[in-house]
């Protein structure tokens, strides 16, 4: 298989531009960037873009964050103690840290920024990261405690930094957080011209010294792949995020180089299995069955993807090897016998939904309603406007399947710990359950995982629930695909990461 | 997105009287002495003709992904595949019968809906001249591609609903069209006698009206049905036209985008399929203008 | 006078149609900013929701939004985004002109392209020369313009290895950084707008030239070029004005494609953006503005025409 499971060994794991580093790190120079998507708001707490953090990453930190190879590392929090079997988390801040404005960071601050992502009046969509958290004190100004209601891996949440930037105390009421920010990031907001641009200056006072070593950043909004690659080849901007394909355009480009490592990103199929036949378990085994894995990375994926299950490919050792997924291998045979068994052997008609705003999906299905035609299952393919999209999503959400569509093809983005791929979509009560699956026994192993601390024990309970949802293939997970970045070669000391977010801008210098 | 509001050409307003006689002797003089107009009856004829005999010309089902994707044209494949492995020959002859499909539904709405408004509009005057027209403005200033994507979004992706839409969009245009001549034929002195009268108002529009209507109407249709065209690709580009995995040059096109260097033949193809039958309208179209125009045939 | 004051009033009545429309169009639309706020990962809880709801003063019946949208549009309040909370007339106000901008210099470029072109293929002989004209003419009108306009980047990034400086620079704080920006859109705008006005000019000079007192003003023994300038051209000029007009309201409305695919933070892609982000304050603003305009615009051509054309009278 070309990309497939060769490409995982051949990916350099986020090693970009350090073996070509050419001499020390220097400061100064602006990169000038493109955006493939709009940030929407910058406001840390309240909107659930995935384009947002990648924004305001830069700008606001947590307690906890990421380094090169996801591991979780001290940042805003200097040392922990969890104690009370897992229910007491104590923070000991890092000192001397500072806001863009100047203002100290203390556990005032902390304590506000949690609260507000807790308070229900901010409504915030990631809330459930922190929820387990039912009060936060102020020890000292250099200590925050939380009391938790029932044991979580909350240091995950903050490195997540979906709901979890330390902002100033009192700035949500004086502040429009959707275009202006003040964080502790190693950059500060120059301005935010929505739909258009982010443009960042360097923070002098940044903690971690003497990171960042760019003087600026500018994020320009190009959502026209064509344009990217353009500019690219014109030297208007020096780092892009691409598709395959636009990777394989830029082919030969001089001074620009290429990187490919593995990233959360799971496309896949969320399957309804409340409504017949999608309600019978080897219908929906046989249906995936008969669809070639490697075809469906071939042409929506253009082969930068390795297969995955519910746990993205290469995170940390919570996912199932690719060589020992089912359906790795199209049998056909042995989905007309299943589709016969359960009573289908003429076959029936089901609907996929999509959306053009992520092409790669649509692509995907269509792989999927091609090969069906063997088993004379019907799929219709409807596009939808993606508003219209994430409102029927949502219904769904709301409803635990009980209204909403048979299938909805979308994907998944990185989450601070596995229980954010399996629990709130597939435990009983899970917000995000809108296929409505209903199963005892792994909703007790869902809740013991999350609550337990014993890495060995977390894993062997992931990796067995996994094994039951692609055993009753409970949705249909494709491949985790490449995260591609294109910069140019005067980009030096640039990593990717495997949460598809830029952390690593920080440590950049230009040539 | 193009122009819906692209007039064919303002009629003039002093042809009036009777009904005016047939245009088809000259036909063949002024198809020889324009060219251009020739090109295009050559052109749309192509494609119509590919169209009503798609089933039987395309080689393989243009859906069906098949073979290797991104395929040059070679045996077997005689245009190359897509970047599913469908067989591009079998999808472009797919798309003219999309494109015709479309592009022709979306105009007769927009005729249906447009046409008698103008007419109406015109021969009454007054205050449904003016309801009847400030209605169609509304329509216009709302800017076509945004009303065109409410409308798709509302009623929901599919095919039937981007041609309902386009047809929307293009009615105040038909209406305008159509209400220029009658306006000019209700004021004739010859005509207000008659209804003076109360000569019955169907029997003057059919017999007065509708004859220096039709010319200019039918200009505007062949423009239209170019430009419908052209407003399915940019709904297409937009996710919101044609559904996959059904064959039209628009989707086409925009689906070429991600592969413009890779192989370009994915592009060029429909591209080319869109040109020569969108020119081939517009050349027609001129060709029809000169033809009918009664104030450019008496040179 | 009393052509005025009729044309004001339906104009006004129009106006309302237009907002009525978009009011009722854009809450017909699947999903409101709630579920775009949400996302397909995020969470919220039913509260949240109509807390949400609540917040943007929709959960009010429609009738009663409608009133109070429309009173404060009179009030010259156009509301706040849904989507970042700023001003709506802030966002108007940094956005207009940069499609005003595109859309002027659209409009030059064509006239400046498509007016000779026209004249050419109506007065040459030679049937091979208008055979040409027209189909080089039309070419930009065949092909889809986003297709043009990426068409067109490419081209300038492999060929000339160049691009504009991307972040939109004001012609007044740098003309020449700003009309590099605007060189390639108003290209792409242009090729496929030139058509229109070839054959716009092309028939509007045929009818003329073919009339009584263009040939009077030969017999008499004026130069052709004389002719062809002062008396044909001058009454051509009306329908191509006409055209010219509807491109202007049209191209004030319907550049959204382009400003995507180049990146130019004009009014069409706000708009666009707004329909696909529910952000109603926004969508209604904007389209009350196009429409605003689009009628304006009408009414000066109207002027216009009859200005020059006494012939056509309004009662």
């Amino acid at each position: 298989m070309a990309g497939g499971l060769a490409g995982l060994d051949g990916l350099a794991r986020g090693r970009l531009a350090q073996a070509q580093a050419t001499g020390s790190p220097k400061p100064g120079g602006t990169l000038v960037a493109a955006a493939e998507i709009d940030p929407i708001s910058l406001d840390p707490h309240t909107n659930s873009n995935f384009s947002s953090v990648q924004a305001y990453d830069h700008l606001y930190e947590s307690l906890t964050m990421y380094d090169e190879r996801t591991n979780i590392v001290p940042c805003l929090a200097q040392s922990w103690e969890i104690t009370n079997g897992g229910k007491t988390y104590t923070f000991k801040l890092r000192p001397n840290v500072k806001f863009h404005n100047g203002q100290p960071m203390t556990a005032e601050d902390v304590k506000y920024s949690i609260d507000r992502v807790l308070d229900p009046r901010t409504a915030s969509p990631w809330r459930s990261w922190l929820d387990s958290i039912k009060e936060i004190k102020v020890v000292d100004p250099e200590t925050v405690q939380m009391e938790l209601g029932a044991p979580y891996p909350l240091l995950g949440s903050f490195a997540g930094m979906r709901a979890a930037g330390i902002i100033p105390k009192g700035l949500a009421e004086k502040e429009n957080l959707k275009i202006r920010a003040i964080g502790t990031g190693p950059f500060k907001l120059v301005e935010y011209v929505p739909q258009d641009h982010v443009t960042y200056a360097r923070n002098p006072d940044y903690w971690d010294k003497p990171l960042p070593y760019l003087d600026g950043m500018v994020f320009k909004v190009l959502t026209e792949e064509n344009a990217r690659i353009a500019a690219l080849r014109a030297g208007q901007i020096q780092y892009a995020f691409l598709s395959a394909q636009g990777a394989a355009q830029l082919e030969g480009a001089a001074g620009i180089t290429v990187a490919k490592s593995p990233f959360a990103w799971v496309v896949l199929d969320y399957v309804n299995v409340l409504n017949k036949p999608l309600s019978d378990a080897r219908v929906r085994r046989g249906l995936r069955m008969a669809v070639d894995t490697n075809e469906v990375i071939q042409k929506a994926a253009f082969g930068a993807a390795v297969p995955s299950g519910p746990v993205p490919t290469g995170y940390g050792d919570w996912y199932l090897e690719p060589s020992t997924l089912p359906y790795l291998k199209p049998d056909v045979e042995g989905a007309r016998k299943l589709l016969a068994e359960a009573g289908y052997a003429n076959g029936f008609k089901f609907e996929i939904k999509c959306s053009p705003q992520y092409p790669e999906f649509v692509a995907a299905t269509l792989v999927m309603q091609s090969a069906l035609k063997k088993l004379n299952v019907d799929v219709t393919v409807t596009q939808m406007e993606w508003g219209a999209f994430v409102a029927e999503n949502n219904r769904s959400n709301r409803t635990r399947g009980k209204e909403g569509s048979d299938v909805y093809a979308s994907a998944n983005t990185f989450r601070p710990d596995p229980d954010g791929f399996l629990y709130p979509y597939f435990h009983s009560t899970g917000s995000l359950n809108k296929g409505g699956y209903e199963n005892p026994q792994l909703d007790g192993m869902l809740v013991e995982a999350r609550q337990i601390t014993d890495h060995a024990e977390r894993r062997r309970l992931y990796l067995e629930a996994q094994k039951i949802l692609l055993d009753e293939s409970v949705n249909w997970w494709w491949y985790a695909k490449h995260n591609i970045e294109a910069v140019s070669s005067k980009v030096q000391g640039y990593a990717q990461s495997f949460t598809g977010r830029r952390l690593f801008l920080k440590k950049t210098w230009l040539a | 997105m193009s122009d819906p509001g692209a007039v064919a050409g303002l009629p003039s307003i002093l042809d009036v009287g009777p009904a005016a006689p047939p245009a088809g002797l000259h036909l063949g003089r002024a198809l020889r002495r324009t060219p251009a107009a020739l090109i295009g009856v050559v052109a749309v004829g192509v494609v119509v003709l590919v169209a009503l005999l798609a089933p039987v010309l395309a080689p393989y089902d243009a859906v069906a992904q098949i073979a290797q994707p991104l395929l040059r044209p070679g045996p077997g494949y005689l245009l190359g595949t897509d970047e599913f492995g469908r067989d591009e020959l079998s999808r472009l002859i797919a798309g003219a019968r999309v494109s015709l499909y479309v592009g022709g539904l979306a105009v007769l709405i927009a005729l249906a809906l447009g046409g008698p408004s103008g007419v109406l509009a015109g021969y009454h005057g007054g205050w449904v001249d003016d309801v009847t027209m400030r209605i169609m403005d509304v329509l216009l200033s709302l800017p076509a591609l945004v009303l065109a994507i409410a409308i798709t979004s509302v009623l929901g992706p599919s095919l039937t609903n981007v041609m309902i839409a386009i047809g929307i969009v293009y009615a105040p245009t038909f209406a305008r069209v159509a209400r220029g001549p009658t306006l000019a034929v209700a004021r004739v002195p010859y005509i207000e006698a008659a209804r003076a009268v109360g000569a019955s108002s169907p029997t003057i529009v059919r017999r007065h009206v509708l004859p220096n209507v039709a010319a200019p109407i039918l200009v505007q249709t062949t423009v239209s049905l170019s430009t419908a065209i052209l407003t399915e690709a940019a709904l297409s580009f937009l996710g919101l036209g044609t559904q996959p995995p059904t064959a039209s040059w628009g989707l086409m096109l925009s689906a070429a985008r991600q592969y413009m260097r890779l192989d370009p033949w994915i592009a060029v193809l429909p591209g080319s399929a869109i040109a020569l039958t969108v020119l081939g309208f517009n050349l027609l179209g001129d060709g029809l203008r000169d033809l009918l125009d009664p104030q450019l045939r008496s040179r | 006078m009393r052509y005025l004051a009729r044309r004001a009033a339906w104009t006004v009545i129009a106006l309302l149609g237009v907002s009525v429309l978009i009011f009722v169009l854009v809450r017909l639309l699947p999903g409101s900013i709630v579920d775009i706020l949400a996302g397909t990962e995020g969470q919220l809880s039913r509260e949240q929701r109509e807390q949400i709801l609540r917040q943007f003063g929709l959960d009010r019946p429609w009738p009663i939004q409608y009133v109070q949208w429309l009173l404060a549009m009179l009030q010259g309040n156009f509301g706040w985004s849904f989507r970042s909370s700023q001003p709506v007339a802030t966002l108007l106000a940094s956005r207009l002109p940069i499609t005003i901008e595109l859309a002027l210099l659209s409009v030059c470029g064509v006239a400046l392209g498509g007016i000779p072109l026209g004249i050419l293929a109506s007065v040459s002989r030679s049937a091979r020369v208008k055979t040409l004209v027209q189909i080089v003419g039309l070419l930009g009108l065949s092909v889809p313009n986003f297709w043009i306009a990426v068409l067109l980047i490419i081209a300038a990034s492999t060929l000339a290895g160049w691009l504009p400086a991307l972040i939109y620079v004001s012609p007044w704080s740098d003309p020449w950084v700003n009309l590099q920006q605007m060189f390639l859109p108003v290209l792409s705008l242009t090729l496929g707008l030139a058509a229109v006005v070839v054959r716009m000019t092309r028939s509007s000079m045929l009818e003329v030239l073919s009339q009584e007192f263009v040939r009077v003003a030969r017999a008499k023994g004026l130069s052709a070029r004389v002719v062809l300038l002062r008396h044909a051209l001058a009454n051509a000029l009306i329908p191509i004005v006409t055209v010219l007009g509807l491109q202007a309201g049209y191209l004030l409305g319907g550049v959204v494609i382009t400003e995507q695919i180049f990146g130019l933070p004009g009014l069409g892609w706000m708009l666009l953006n707004g329909v696909y982000q529910r952000d109603y304050p926004v969508v209604q603003a904007t389209v009350m503005l196009f429409a605003v305009t689009f009628v304006l615009v009408n009414l000066v051509v109207d002027l216009l025409y009859t200005y020059l054309d006494p012939r056509i009278r309004y009662e």
